[in-house]
């Protein structure tokens, strides 16, 4: 029978349910996320139309549809600020919410989020040398070296430092059993490298400072068409490994042990899913900034609404939410009138908070059925 | 042997202790009283703030009193006793009883910020500089001949207030740039004077360059700021004469600021830039906003408000417009950039990197209006050569 798998799973969280009930309930999560889909354009469609300035819906529809003239500001502001931004929100969103499940079912771990293995440090250590460190030392050697300018050099140095805090974690991953300590390695790194971007932090000017704490508030806006030839395949590149191992991550919900006794290679699936998960942290940490909350939040999200920890459900809606959520929370730190600038890593926490808590409640199993 | 070496390390102690400058009154000085007569009026010369709004002065026969009136963005006024060197310490009314009590003319300074240098410059009073928080921003050469004199310590290498290294050295005065670091309060309990200049804190770039005269009531050079002012005063006011009839569609519109991952920063509405801009006959294209310092607005909004402003002032360390896509490929989409016409006040760099815009700037609004005028009105600025301002070459 083909759902032989999920069958399993099933049966380790739900030992009780009947088959009826488990139809039933693949009902449900069609209908979750057929839902999630009308969302996602509804809010994709709205975050187009609604921000800081005002643009006539009528004037929106035309440049959407390619039937305004190229000139006017309404048709800069559609095609050159907005689509991308929300492109990029949408994108952020699912590879945050992908990387954060990938983390919980390999660590079976319900606090595991992308930033666990110390990427969003690293991509943090990364970006202090080049905005904090003064004059010609290492900024302007590392950005001269890439031919790179302003943000570009922050992007390749957050890459740059999530690159380091991956290939350090997975390295020393290679030698040890228990994933836990995999996990702990990954705290460690993050505190290492929080300590030279505190020293590095302590001997700045207020200017660069000013930046940098601009970088910790995470935005969607700078990520322009230029950038977005290299996010987006990126992002893509990370999702699609997700969506091709969801079987292989039903199993690691039973554990390293039996999962490796159902035939998988439970070695290698570990770094595959960390490599995916770096990737999809790592470029979303150097293009948004430490965007806090989603990933460890979209897949309780998920999890709740669907009822259910099977992959194969789990990975198209996290992806789905993802993009909900962020381009919600984008929404609302540009609301109309606001030209000034509500930081999005207060809204995501802010907003998603009590809504995860509300998920959680709600589900009285407990959203994280590992 | 080892008694020895305590008694030779007392000794070494206590004679340190003794050479710490500061310390007693030193009525030998010049110009202190020798022989105090109530009656006589020891400041003759003195002096009134005409546009800074955050200070205020106030003479009585032997001493001073200065008021500092929004220290930070929040908190209560300050107030200074500035009490002239050998006259008895007079009977002070209560609202200053927690007043620190400053004997003047100053000889020695502590100063938390490179603003205040030029203004030490421009009073010909380097030589009371004792103390800087950094020295690495420093970029106002006759200080930094007498730093690498080797007069002054460097008392917050690492942004972090060294009290202990202050309270040693005892300086007169700790002039700090606002805001209240814990370390403010130590060194107050230790009886040393924390003094706020908050000249960033005026609207106008004339009552900026008025912090001349709060200086200069610590040096009792009243006479020499009140002369040197209103000549940067009278510049200034008749530069601004020659804009002043122009109808408005002779003024361009002019916008300012820099993007960072899709959020401007750029000069509020009631920043001494925006007062600039007004007066070098410009229209500022964020005119109503309320902000008086620096703030940030989303790509957006910027677009809308400022696509087709013709003149971009103050932007980032760009060295040509090609170098500006590069970090922004959506500053196309301003008229001011599609023309050329992008300005930084990058003319003069210090070789530290830092603008002599920041450290001469301060004092000199007259000099900054005149660049502004001839980049806005070239044709009434055919006299002015500029001093700071450049426009961002192409390649």
């Amino acid at each position: 029978m083909k759902v032989a798998p999920r069958l399993a799973v099933h049966h380790s969280s739900q030992p009780a349910h009947t088959v009826a009930r488990r139809w039933s309930s693949r009902s449900r999560e069609s209908i979750v996320i057929a839902a999630m889909m009308l969302a996602l354009v509804a809010v994709f469609l709205l975050s187009l139309a609604i921000s800081s300035v005002w643009v006539p819906l009528d004037q929106v529809v035309a440049v959407l549809t390619g039937m305004d003239t190229e000139q006017s500001s309404a048709h800069v502001l559609i095609r050159e600020v907005r689509l991308p931004r929300s492109l990029t929100a949408l994108l952020a969103g699912a590879a945050l919410g992908i990387a954060g499940l990938q983390m919980q079912t390999l660590f079976r771990n319900p606090l595991a989020d992308p930033y666990a293995l110390g990427i969003a440090s690293g991509a943090s250590l990364g970006v202090a040398l080049v905005l904090l460190t003064s004059g010609a030392v290492v900024s302007n050697v590392f950005a001269s070296s890439l031919g790179l300018a302003g943000d570009a050099a922050v992007t390749a140095a957050s890459i740059a430092g999530a690159a380091l805090a991956i290939s350090v974690v997975l390295g020393l991953s290679n030698r040890v059993e228990n994933p836990a300590t995999v996990l702990i390695l990954g705290l460690m790194f993050g505190y290492a490298a929080q300590a030279f971007v505190t020293v590095l932090v302590a001997g700045t000017d207020p200017d660069k400072l000013q930046r940098w704490v601009a970088w910790g508030f995470g935005s969607f806006s700078g990520v322009q068409w230029g950038k977005m030839t290299l996010f987006a395949p990126l992002v893509l590149i990370g999702l699609g490994i997700s969506a091709l191992t969801t079987k292989q991550l039903n199993a690691l919900l039973l554990g390293e042990k039996y999962a490796s006794s159902m035939g998988l290679n439970v070695r290698r699936m570990r770094v595959l899913t960390m490599a995916g998960a770096s990737i999809l942290g790592g470029v979303v940490t150097a293009f948004c900034g430490p965007i806090a909350f989603l990933g460890i939040a979209i897949p309780h999200m998920c999890r709740g609404l669907l009822g259910t920890s099977d992959h194969r459900s789990l990975v198209p809606a996290t992806i789905l939410m993802g993009g909900i959520v962020a381009l919600t929370a984008q929404i609302i730190s540009l609301l109309p009138g606001n030209s000034g600038v509500f930081p999005l890593n207060a809204v995501t926490s802010l907003i998603g908070a009590p809504v995860v808590v509300i998920v959680l409640m709600r589900n009285r199993r407990g959203a994280f059925t590992a | 042997m080892l008694r020895s070496l305590v008694f030779i390390a007392t000794a070494l102690l206590v004679s340190v202790g003794c050479a710490g400058p500061g310390k007693a009154p030193d009525t030998s000085r010049k110009g202190c009283i020798e022989s105090f007569d109530s009656s006589k009026d020891y400041f003759p010369e003195k002096t009134k703030p005409e546009f800074a709004e955050n200070f205020s002065l106030e003479y009585h026969n032997s001493y001073k009193v200065v008021t500092v009136r929004r220290p930070a963005d929040v908190g209560m006024e300050e107030k200074y006793v500035l009490l002239q060197c050998g006259a008895p310490r007079p009977e002070l009314p209560a609202v200053l009883s927690r007043a620190p009590v400053i004997t003047v003319p100053i000889t020695s300074l502590f100063s938390a910020s490179s603003t205040h240098m030029p203004l030490l410059v421009d009073l010909g009073h380097v030589e009371v500089l004792t103390g800087v928080a950094q020295a690495r921003y420093i970029t106002t050469e006759p200080i930094l001949d007498w730093i690498r004199q080797g007069h002054v310590t460097e008392y917050a290498a690492n942004d972090v207030i060294d009290t202990e290294t202050v309270i040693l050295k005892a300086p007169a005065i700790v002039m700090s740039s606002g805001g209240f670091p814990e370390a403010y309060n130590t060194l107050q309990k230790a009886g040393i004077a924390v003094v706020t200049n908050v000249e960033w804190q005026e609207r106008s770039a004339l009552a900026r360059a008025e912090w001349l005269k709060f200086m200069a009531v610590f040096l009792n050079e009243e006479g020499k700021a009140n002369g040197q002012f209103n000549a940067i005063r009278d510049r200034y006011m008749a530069l601004k004469d020659r804009v002043i009839k122009l109808p408005e569609k002779a003024r361009p519109r002019v916008m300012t600021g820099t993007v960072y991952r899709g959020t401007f920063d750029i000069s509020g509405g009631a920043s001494y830039v925006a007062r600039l801009i007004a007066d070098a006959g410009g229209v500022y294209v964020w005119a109503e906003n309320k902000a008086s310092g620096g703030t940030s607005v989303d790509i957006e909004s910027q677009i809308a408000r400022a696509a087709d402003a013709d003149i971009w002032i103050n932007g980032g360390d760009w060295t040509s417009l090609k170098d500006m896509l590069a970090e922004e490929p959506r500053y196309r989409h301003f008229k001011s950039f599609q023309q050329g016409n992008v300005w930084l006040y990058n003319r003069i760099v210090h070789e530290n990197g830092g603008y002599d815009y920041w450290s001469r700037g301060i004092t000199r609004p007259d000099l900054i209006l005149g660049d502004l005028i001839k980049i806005f009105h070239p044709e009434l600025a055919r006299d002015h050569e500029f001093v700071w301002y450049k426009q961002v070459p192409r390649e």
